[in-house]
């Protein structure tokens, strides 16, 4: 009888730790889905802040054709755009944050919260191509970037819809349950970003925002001569995080997330660990941020 | 004919009579059937090969662009102009080779992949809604073509990049190095244009196997020196910021050409002409062509440039001003504009206007012109075409005078445009002609509007064509064939003009009318439950009787103390 009690209850710690870890799956791929959900000239610094992060995430490996960006509107070759087919994301201008070589997936009226949740879990109509697919499996690491206008529970896309968090939740819940991502990082620069991910319950979810409840996120700074504000804070300063590492640099999760400071951001970076199993130090920032894959020399060609 | 993949690049410069510059890059690639060559190709885009087999397409042409072609200044009777002078925005226009109840499908499709392939909306073209297939406009009249367009469509780097990945140099080698961006999205008209032909499932006349031309046309305003130089001198260095750094080794011929419209006055680096020069060009072109027409007065004259492989130095080729003359560019015989008449919210009309640009000459004998007119009319502006009313020369004229034949597609609430191909037969000497059309406008449902409504709605550009006029460049000899630009000039193209694209304000609802509802209905409650709890539990002067008791109590309460 005791021994019955003793391997019930064994088997029952065990079911909960497989509850807790993501997968057996190994790490095999990264994807990226960057978001802007605002228009509007005057909303330049939420395109420039998601081309900040579209810039790094594939100078540190991540390809094209593993990231989906949604921008809902064009700033380089807009009209009132004095430098056009650039944009950037500080008054010295050193960057062009557009480039030569940028792929948006999602433009333009295109980017509503039906076409973000079809995204997220994948389900699609026949004839949409693949470049627009989310097309992660049980070994994908996703790092889900948002940014814009938002408030208590909720994303506004665009001035006509919102993205509520009961939407994300249940968006991510589906994703879990076609094993569509091992990890899943979701960042948010909006106001009272944190409030964004209340209602998250799945596991291998890590979750940061800008804000929390009852604080706005603030613009950086104003840039004179384009005429508008170009980045966030939040996104700065990860930025200067970022700036600073290249590929083969092992910064952990841990020490992007210390690194933010309250009284710089002038709001409280506030994150989630609780459906998380790994320890945010022992996470290389590689893991969401970039592509880095462990390569085995073999010598001969087929084994 | 051909066996074998063929890549060729060429860059032309034409310097525009308001001091602009015209860059035009044009990269064809050809493949030779499926049935003698196989499925495997090195220069040919795999992406763009298996888009034809996949929906049976025989000829497509997909165009973005930014800015107004100006017909007046920049002409709009010559081959590169009727080619390449496009519509804001998206348009695409398909003909496929499969049969007539398919042909909806394969749109729609190929309307999805062409978004996924070059990073734009496209996809809002899939809707019955937004495309037509018109029966007389085009060349082809079998009616399996579609024509759809999107004239707000935004035309940025995100585009051009897909665009450049079909070369097979991509943008790292060739005259396709050139293409700096900011340099690029600066000028005042930038159209890149995707044109392809195959005869995979079909016989084409002019084709065998599948021909990709891609072109990018852009008018520059070279850097003007301090003093405001009317015609500026220029150089490919300084129009891009980049010199040529060699040919594509992929290509078979890779040559840099310059037009100049008027007669031979142009003076190379050291020869010394009878004639004052004009202009001079930085270096020796390897050929001198000469357009052999001897009715115009005026003929144009191209020197060409051959590039060598990469290796040597980088090439740049510079055209100075000595005297500066003014020509104008030969212009259509009409020139055509288009507006809005009427005010308010519930009605207005289209006009499109026909100005002679004094071009034709008429004959003793009564000659007529054609034109012909292709509009397409989204559905919430409904066109009343029995208002369509023809005027010449400022006076209105019978419809059957003047109107050869006219084909109407009435639009649908929220299934099809209105369509309307029209021919007109106009007197040679007429000086202005105009049409007009009355239209109401319609409702769109809440969730129908845009997130920017308050803008308007867009009527795309209307196609003018000039039937039986043909514009084409002779230059006798035997230059066809080997470089495919100059085959393209020499070829008839039809002359045709795009018309503006109109912004028709609708009756947008309050956005906001939501939460003032949901605010007033609120107070609304407020106020009634308030002033119900208050009549059922409040008693008249109960406030006094409760004070009187209070100070009673405490005149007790002294009394006992004390």
């Amino acid at each position: 009888l005791w021994a019955s009690i003793v391997t019930v209850l064994c088997n029952h710690s065990g079911a909960s730790d497989s509850f807790f870890s993501s997968s057996s799956a190994t790490h095999t791929n990264n994807w990226a889905v960057l978001v802007c959900t605002s228009r509007f000239w005057f909303n330049y610094r939420h395109m420039a802040n998601t081309l900040s992060l579209y810039r790094t995430v594939k100078r540190l490996g991540i390809p094209d054709e593993r990231i989906i960006l949604m921008l809902a509107d064009d700033m380089a070759c807009n009209a009132r755009n004095k430098y056009p087919a650039q944009v950037f994301n500080n008054e010295n201008h050193r960057l062009n944050l557009y480039g030569d070589n940028v792929e948006v997936d999602y433009r333009g009226y295109e980017v509503t919260v039906e076409n973000f949740l079809r995204v997220l879990t994948g389900r699609h109509e026949t004839a949409v191509p693949r470049s627009k697919r989310l097309l992660s499996d049980e070994g994908s690491h996703i790092l889900v970037y948002m940014t814009g206008h938002g408030g208590d529970e909720f994303l506004k896309f665009q001035d006509s819809e919102e993205l509520q968090s009961h939407d994300l939740a249940d968006a991510v819940k589906q994703m879990k349950e076609k094993k569509r991502f091992k990890e899943l990082l979701i960042m948010a620069d909006t106001c009272q970003a944190a409030t964004l991910f209340n209602q998250l319950q799945s596991p291998g979810v890590l979750t940061i925002g800008s804000s929390k409840k009852g604080e706005n996120s603030y613009s950086h700074h104003l840039d004179p001569d384009v005429g508008v504000s170009v980045v966030d804070r939040f996104t700065f300063y990860t930025l200067a995080f970022f700036e600073r590492l290249n590929i083969y640099d092992d910064a952990s999760l841990g020490s992007l997330f210390k690194s933010y400071n309250p009284k710089l951001l002038m709001s409280t970076a506030y994150y989630r660990t609780d459906l998380y199993q790994r320890h945010l130090d022992e996470v290389p920032v590689t893991d969401f941020f970039g592509s880095v894959m462990e390569t085995i020399a073999t010598d001969s060609p087929y084994r | 004919e051909l066996d074998a993949e063929v890549f060729t690049e060429a860059l032309l410069l034409k310097p525009l009579p308001d001091g602009k510059v015209l860059t035009h890059f044009h990269f064809q690639t050809t493949a030779p059937p499926t049935r003698t060559h196989g499925r495997h190709h090195h220069v040919f885009p795999k992406s763009i090969y298996q888009l034809v087999h996949k929906f049976k397409v025989r000829e497509m042409e997909l165009s973005f662009t930014q800015g107004r072609w100006n017909y007046e200044r920049w002409g709009g009777y010559d081959p590169i102009s009727n080619a390449n002078a496009k519509p804001p925005g998206v348009e695409l226009w398909a003909e496929f080779d499969v049969p007539h109840s398919q042909i909806d499908d394969s749109w729609k499709n190929l309307s999805h992949t062409l978004s996924g392939l070059f990073c734009a909306s496209i996809n809002f073209l899939d809707h019955s809604a937004s495309y037509s297939a018109p029966r007389w406009s085009f060349p082809s009249s079998s009616g399996k073509l579609r024509y759809g367009t999107l004239p707000r469509e935004a035309v940025c780097t995100e585009n051009l990049t897909p665009w450049l990945k079909l070369l097979p140099c991509r943008d790292k080698d060739g005259l396709s190095s050139l293409m700096d961006r900011s340099a690029i999205y600066k000028g005042f008209y930038h159209s890149q244009r995707l044109h392809l032909k195959s005869s995979e499932f079909g016989s084409h006349e002019t084709v065998k196997g599948m021909v990709l031309e891609q072109t990018l046309t852009v008018v520059l305003q070279p850097n003007t020196l301090p003093g405001k130089v009317s015609l500026p001198s220029f150089s490919i260095g300084s129009l891009f910021g980049r010199k040529v750094k060699g040919k594509c080794s992929l290509s078979t011929s890779s040559n840099v050409y310059v037009l100049s419209e008027f007669s031979d006055h142009g003076v190379l680096m050291d020869e010394i002409d009878h004639e004052t020069p004009v202009f001079k060009l930085s270096s020796r072109p390897n050929r001198v062509i000469r357009e052999t027409d001897s009715f115009q007065q005026v003929g144009s004259v191209i020197y060409e440039y051959t590039l060598e492989s990469s290796g040597s130095e980088p090439f740049d080729l510079g055209l100075q001003w000595k005297n500066p003359v003014f020509w104008s560019s030969k212009k259509a015989p009409f020139h055509t504009s288009r507006f809005l008449t009427g005010s308010g919210n519930e009605r207005g009309a289209i006009a499109i206007s026909m100005k002679s640009n004094g071009a034709v000459v008429s004959e003793p004998g009564g000659c007529s012109l054609r034109v012909g007119i292709f509009q397409v009319v989204p559905w919430y502006v409904k066109m009343y075409y029995h208002t369509l009313r023809v005027f010449i020369d400022g006076e209105a004229k019978p419809f059957e005078d003047n109107v050869e034949k006219v084909s109407v597609s009435p639009s649908e609430d929220k299934v099809s445009p209105g369509v309307m191909e029209i021919a007109l037969r106009l007197p040679c000497s007429v000086k202005t002609a105009a049409m007009t059309v009355e239209f109401d406008k319609g409702f769109l449902h809440i969730d129908e509007y845009p997130p920017d409504a308050n803008q308007g709605f867009d009527i795309p550009s209307s196609i003018v064509h000039f039937a039986g006029l043909a514009s084409k460049m002779n230059f006798g000899g035997n230059f066809s064939g080997q470089v495919p630009l100059l085959a393209k000039l020499q070829e008839e193209t039809p002359v045709r003009a795009y018309t503006e694209v109109l912004l028709v304000p609708l009756t947008t609802p309050d956005f906001s009318m939501p939460y003032n509802v949901i605010t007033i209905a609120c107070t609304v409650f407020a106020l009634y439950f308030g002033s119900l709890l208050n009549a059922l539990r409040r008693r008249a002067g109960e406030e006094e009787r409760l004070l009187r008791e209070k100070g009673k109590k405490r005149g007790l309460l002294t009394w006992i103390l004390s």
